[in-house]
């Protein structure tokens, strides 16, 4: 088997408000997380069934927002996924927090739970900003977020911000950078804002209420964030992430190397090399209702299953690639799925890399800051015809 | 003449599109009885889709009634429907050679129009019996009074004497049948001369190979007769000969002054040319009848499959076109833009859109057509000749001396108070004003000499919108003249486009590229790169545009449970992609080299 081991995503589908761009599943409105609670050891127990025999690398707790849940809840969680699949010494165990559950307390808590790396959603240091995305949160909370969790104890951190809103002067972007990177989060993601298909934000857009920033515009704010970032100490290892020495995020990188994750909770998706069939991905349904309904008459909550051929592999390891510094490793990447890239897009490498959007150098092909900003567009060029 | 001779009519039926030919066809074979009322079908003669469709009549047709006139005779009545267009005036004129007599047929509120007088003037040319005949008078827009006067202007034929029918009521059906009978004279006819028949039409059947619609104008053509083709010089044994009834209905022989069919096992309608003369290959005519003329296309076009490994289909469906279609030529070319295609002469406009329109249809073919253009005769600076259907060929530099365009005598016919801007059109479109006639008080006929060129793009559409749809327009090809004409070329990011090169006049190269870039610019979609759109004569630039480039394509986040959303999302996209063509390293959509055959406007 390629990889013995496994990372474990578990989605944690609730929240106060719906931001306004956010396209993940979740329901609004629940209190009591107990019964939710229940449903996921049941899954993991499911999970367990497919034998992994080391126990877990990483483990992330996504969203949704997972820090509606209770101390409690968590500890109750932790310790499933303890006793059910392992985890593995010094395992990244990463929950995500919106700034409005962050207090004192509740921050000092997650330790001994065993949250060792917290993921902050600031988005934004703006209440109009803030406003405009429908953040259950305003900007003087995101500060003091930020503090408790820079003084929380965790092994690492990430904070999250989103640039590319409509309207925001590139003074606003250069000043929320000035501000996060005051902080020195170990770990920043920095995303642009991306209209997705029905989300408000998509409706306000076909209604006419809000135009969209222009692509060159997003673009400058993008290398606004590669330049401040790099300059001021963080390495820009995959395109929307940024860290500082030591601090890259383990559990996503598990995604891009086509590592075996797991995933639990609706929605969830998981990708395992099975022994037999080779890779394979699923995913959760999309309602909490039925995944609750699934898992507790013991039956399995997944309803898509994806089986991937080496061709379809090898597309992915180039679009996953792409986004990291390293890029694409071009052995691998012959020997495992039979593309030798060079050859088979040899026109298009050719006029990417005169054009200046890629570079190929110790056997990896990779991204350069301008080919960063048109990564989609060169994935498509690269991939061999199909 | 024998009485059975004596008792044919020969006819056809002019008129305008429009102006009911093919409803009054149904109407004769109900009244006499050739198709029963319940198994009509509208349009019973414009038997392809297409025609039905497009109320235009493509190939000529003929079918043979039989009537008991009010002087108690049995008559044979032979319908030879005419193609209606300009494209198709040689087979028009084949048509009208092989009848004695023409209805004209005119819409009594649309008056006469162009195309109605250029086949009034060829049906004259052959001595036709002309029977003018008012149609639609049932429609409250009629003025039959009004239309007479100009119909006695036109041929001197009385106003009170002008026949008034309904072919959709079948109002004055039967006057018109009696008519028919009085008026048109039987076919002069001598069974025992050597054969001579005239082929005035051919269709290919898959199962019979060419059919050959004739008019037998002197001898007798008996069944497994060997018979010769004049023109096409082979010999085939009639195997089948026959009358053309609602099908096609076996006979011993065909005499003098009859219209039928000759089936031969003859593979290809090329051998069953319209206008050739099928005789005895025993006993040959001395002389085949006069008029045969090569047909030559006019309009030239490149068809390329739009993904290239169709480009066999293309090539069969273009042979089996062929088989049905003698008037398409077509050549093998490449394009580097386009890859393996074909150049394909069409006999006009309309003829090019209807085999476009086939090949879609019948053979279910994506296709691109480029630019049409017309055959070009450039002079060399030794003087020699070159004839040219494809701008690319045009030479180089110095080599070229001048470049020769044909021209056409035209006639546009329109209501007086439209002279004004239809003069202006022609001007517009480099005419030359020959003359101006007065058909009656209110309507004008003009005559230009106009490059053909100007006249293939839209200039029937603007002739229809400048005059509110009343004028109408005819044309014969006239000669080649000397013209400054010059090679328009586009380029993308540097590469000339050779399916977008161009033949235009100096005066409208400048207008012409900044149309063609701007449309360009509109059509091709923004890449990674900038890309340049220049419209160039030579080495000089005379229109540029930009497409700017891309500036952010990235999926912000790509989050587990993305991955393979992602993946089918930009597989999509790639395979959208897979329809454009490349020009360099540009994609360019389909689109852009079809959308500039709607230029012009």
């Amino acid at each position: 088997m390629i990889d013995a081991s496994a990372g474990l995503y578990i989605h944690v589908p609730f929240c106060r408000q719906r931001c306004s761009y956010c396209d993940f599943y979740f329901v609004t409105g629940q209190r009591d997380h107990s019964a939710y609670v229940d449903a996921l050891c049941l899954e993991l127990r499911q999970l367990a069934e497919l034998g992994f025999a080391q126990p877990l690398q990483t483990i992330y707790l996504g969203g949704g927002t997972p820090s509606r849940l209770a101390i409690e809840d968590l500890d109750r969680l932790l310790s499933a996924v303890q006793s059910i699949l392992g985890v593995a010494e010094g395992a990244e165990v990463t929950m995500e927090l919106n700034p409005e559950d962050c207090s004192t307390a509740y921050v000092r808590a997650l330790g001994a739970v065993g949250i060792n790396r917290a993921s902050l959603g600031i988005q934004s240091f703006f209440d109009d900003e803030l406003q405009f995305m429908n953040r259950s949160h305003d900007a003087v909370q995101a500060q003091r977020a930020l503090i408790q969790v820079a003084e929380g104890g965790f092994n690492s951190f990430s904070v999250d911000v989103i640039f590319g809103l409509p309207q925001q002067p590139p003074e606003r972007w250069a000043a929320t950078l000035d501000q996060l990177t005051a902080y020195h989060p170990p770990h920043i993601s920095a995303y642009a804002l991306t209209i997705e298909p029905k989300t408000p934000l998509m409706r306000m857009v076909r209604r006419n209420l809000v135009t969209p920033a222009r692509d060159d515009v997003v673009a400058t704010h993008y290398q606004m964030a590669i330049e401040t970032l790099r300059l001021r100490g963080w390495e820009h290892y995959e395109i929307s992430s940024f860290a500082q020495p030591g601090h890259r995020a383990v559990h996503n990188q598990r995604y891009l190397n086509h590592q075996n994750t797991l995933g639990a909770g609706p929605a969830a998706v998981s990708f395992c090399h099975d022994p037999e069939l080779g890779p394979m991905r699923w995913s959760n349904v999309r309602s909490l209702r039925r995944y609750l309904k699934c898992v507790a008459s013991g039956q399995s909550p997944v309803d898509f299953r994806e089986r991937l051929t080496p061709a379809t592999m090898g597309a992915e390891r180039i679009m996953l690639s792409l986004r990291t510094a390293e890029g694409i490793p071009l052995d691998l990447l012959r020997d495992r799925y039979g593309i030798d890239l060079l050859t088979v897009s040899a026109g298009a490498v050719r006029t990417m890399q005169q054009g200046g959007l890629i570079a190929c150098e110790g056997g990896f092909l990779r991204l350069t800051d301008r080919g960063k900003h048109l990564c989609d567009s060169v994935t498509e060029q690269l991939w061999p015809s199909m | 003449m024998s009485t059975k001779q004596s008792r044919i009519r020969n006819f056809c039926i002019i008129a305008h599109i429009d102006h009911g030919k093919s409803t009054l066809a149904d109407r004769l074979l109900e009244i006499t009885g050739t198709v029963a009322h319940r198994d009509m079908q509208d349009q019973v003669l414009d038997s392809m889709d297409l025609e039905r469709e497009r109320g235009i009549t493509i190939k000529s047709h003929a079918i043979q009634m039989q009537y008991t006139a009010a002087d108690g005779h049995l008559y044979t009545l032979n319908l030879i429907d005419t193609p209606g267009h300009v494209d198709f005036t040689y087979e028009v004129s084949r048509a009208l050679k092989a009848c004695e007599g023409a209805l004209l047929v005119i819409d009594a509120a649309q008056g006469i129009e162009a195309q109605t007088i250029s086949n009034l003037f060829l049906a004259l040319e052959h001595d036709l019996e002309i029977i003018p005949v008012l149609n639609k008078v049932d429609l409250p827009s009629a003025r039959p009074d009004w239309v007479a006067m100009s119909v006695e202007n036109l041929i001197g034929e009385p106003a009170e004497d002008v026949l008034a029918i309904s072919a959709k009521t079948g109002q004055g059906v039967d006057t018109l049948l009696e008519s028919v009978i009085r008026r048109v004279p039987p076919p002069a006819a001598n069974s025992q001369a050597p054969l001579r028949a005239l082929i005035f039409d051919s269709v290919f059947n898959q199962y019979r190979g060419a059919v050959a619609y004739v008019r037998v104008f002197e001898g007798t053509l008996r069944h497994r007769d060997e018979i010769y083709f004049m023109a096409a010089e082979r010999t085939y044994a009639a195997e089948e000969i026959g009358f053309l009834r609602l099908g096609m209905q076996p006979a011993k022989e065909l005499q003098a002054g009859d219209v039928g069919y000759v089936i031969g096992s003859i593979k290809d309608v090329r051998d069953t040319r319209v206008g050739d003369t099928i005789t005895h290959a025993r006993r040959r005519a001395s002389e085949p009848i006069v008029g045969f003329r090569e047909v030559k296309p006019m309009v030239f076009s490149g068809v390329y499959p739009s993904s290239t490994e169709h480009f066999e289909d293309l090539r069969a469906s273009l042979e089996r076109l062929q088989l049905n279609d003698s008037a398409i030529g077509y050549e093998p070319e490449t394009s580097a833009a386009l890859g393996f295609g074909f150049r394909v002469g069409f006999l006009g406009l309309l003829h090019m859109e209807i085999v476009q329109e086939r090949l879609d249809r019948e053979f279910d073919l994506d296709i691109i057509t480029t630019l049409p253009n017309v055959k070009y005769e450039v002079v060399l600076t030794g003087g020699a000749v070159k004839v040219v259907e494809n701008p690319n060929h045009v030479p180089r530099g110095n080599m070229l001396d001048h470049i020769r365009e044909p021209y056409v005598k035209a006639e546009v016919i329109t209501p007086a108070d439209y002279i004004g801007n239809l003069m202006k059109l022609c001007q517009d479109r480099r005419g030359e004003f020959r003359n101006q006639t007065y058909l009656d008080q209110e309507r004008v006929s003009l005559e230009y000499f106009l490059p053909l060129a100007e006249i293939i793009f839209d200039f029937y559409d603007r002739l229809k919108s400048l005059s509110r749809g009343y004028a109408s327009f005819d044309y014969e090809v006239a000669e080649y003249r000397r013209s400054d004409l010059v090679k328009l070329d586009i380029l993308i990011n540097g590469d000339p486009v050779d399916a977008l090169s161009a033949i235009v006049h100096r005066s409208k190269a400048f207008e012409m590229g900044r149309k063609l870039t701007s449309r360009l610019k509109e059509l091709i979609p923004r890449q990674m790169f900038e890309v340049a759109i220049q419209a160039a004569i030579g080495s000089r630039v005379i229109a540029r545009t930009t497409v700017r480039a891309v500036r952010k394509d990235v999926t912000a986040k790509c989050y587990g449970g993305d991955i393979t959303r992602k993946r089918k999302l930009l597989e999509k996209q790639k395979a959208g992609k897979k329809r454009m063509k490349h020009v360099g390293s540009v994609e360019v959509p389909q689109e852009a080299f079809l959308a500039v055959l709607s230029m012009g406007q």
